[in-house]
């Protein structure tokens, strides 16, 4: 049992829920752009794991995608909430705040 | 010395130093590997490919002329080895347990089983068998013609050997089927499960090989 492996199952849970809520905040979102958002929030991922999220929510039918053309790369994936989408969003934020109420609550010291 | 060659990274031309090419190459086939059994296996990749050319088309801008070994490595850390890709949704991993065999995937200095197309009386594969255990490829195939003759299942065994060993086509499969350390039984072992997964595709190939072979045999 290590630490390292212990964090990054924690985070790994929680990948799902962030990438709905960047891509909720933003409208839309291409993979690069949501990684920078994670990186910014210092949620530290391999980016690799991003790609099969995407595309099993995607095949779920939580996320629907257009192409666009990019003047500075190759073309992107736009990544926005299907009404299933945003549904479960919504379904896993409540369940999140529950459980960081209760986490707070058993960790914080009397 | 190193060669400088021309990848098309979904219709990106990226410029890669041929050992890199054949870091990357691994990485890629070592992902479809991992995605194999994955619904959406093929947009996976894509969508990596798509941030490989990404990444790279970065890098390039900042005025390095081509990919090195370097680059790929640290592309590799930034996206993660295969078996760390993946895993958070689909049936949890213990992180405690040991490596699954899928986890373990044979090092790239590790040398294949291929059948050697330029140096076969048949099909190419006691030459191959040959060059995997770095032994005479003469004594192979007298084992082979002794199994042939004496019981009748070295036919048998050369036409199941034909199918399920792959040709060695391209310049890294080549060089492959000779680098590398030759084989030994521990790490023969632990290839197989790779190389079983392969199995499907040959199959596919095989067909058409005989077909050409029997053609060509008439004139």
């Amino acid at each position: 049992m290590t630490i390292e492996n212990t964090e990054s199952q924690m985070r790994k849970g929680l990948l799902e829920l962030c990438i709905l809520g960047i891509i909720h905040r933003e409208k839309e979102a291409y993979p690069s752009d949501i990684l920078e958002q994670l990186k910014a929030a210092k949620l530290v991922v391999l980016e690799g794991t991003l790609y099969p999220l995407l595309t099993r929510l995607k095949n779920a039918e939580m996320l629907s995608y257009r192409w666009e053309e990019s003047t500075s790369g190759p073309p992107r994936k736009y990544f926005s909430l299907t009404p299933v989408g945003l549904a479960f969003y919504n379904q896993l934020r409540t369940t999140w705040q529950e459980l960081s109420t209760s986490v707070n609550h058993l960790t914080t010291s009397k | 010395m190193q060669r400088i060659i021309q990848v098309n990274i979904v219709g990106r031309l990226i410029p890669i130093e041929e050992d890199a090419y054949l870091m990357l190459r691994e990485y890629i086939t070592s992902l479809e590997r991992h995605f194999a059994n994955e619904e959406g296996k093929d947009e996976i990749i894509q969508d990596i490919e798509y941030r490989i050319a990404e990444l790279f088309g970065i890098r390039l801008q900042a005025g390095t002329p081509c990919i090195d070994r370097e680059d790929v490595r640290k592309l590799i850390e930034t996206l993660g080895p295969a078996y760390t890709i993946g895993a958070e949704t689909a049936e949890p991993v213990n992180p405690y347990l040991p490596a699954t065999s899928s986890q373990r995937r044979s090092s790239p200095n590790q040398r294949r089983l291929y059948r050697n197309p330029n140096d076969k009386m048949i099909g190419g594969v006691c030459s191959g068998i040959a060059n995997y255990f770095d032994i005479d490829p003469v004594i192979v195939r007298l084992i082979m013609v002794v199994l042939f003759l004496g019981a009748g299942i070295g036919l048998l065994a050369y036409i199941i050997a034909w199918i399920v060993i792959p040709l060695a086509r391209t310049p890294e499969e080549l060089a492959y089927m000779t680098g590398g350390e030759p084989m030994n039984f521990r790490s023969m072992k632990q290839n197989v499960g790779n190389e079983l997964q392969d199995l499907k595709k040959r199959g596919e190939q095989m067909s058409q090989e005989l077909k050409d072979f029997f053609s060509k045999k008439k004139y």
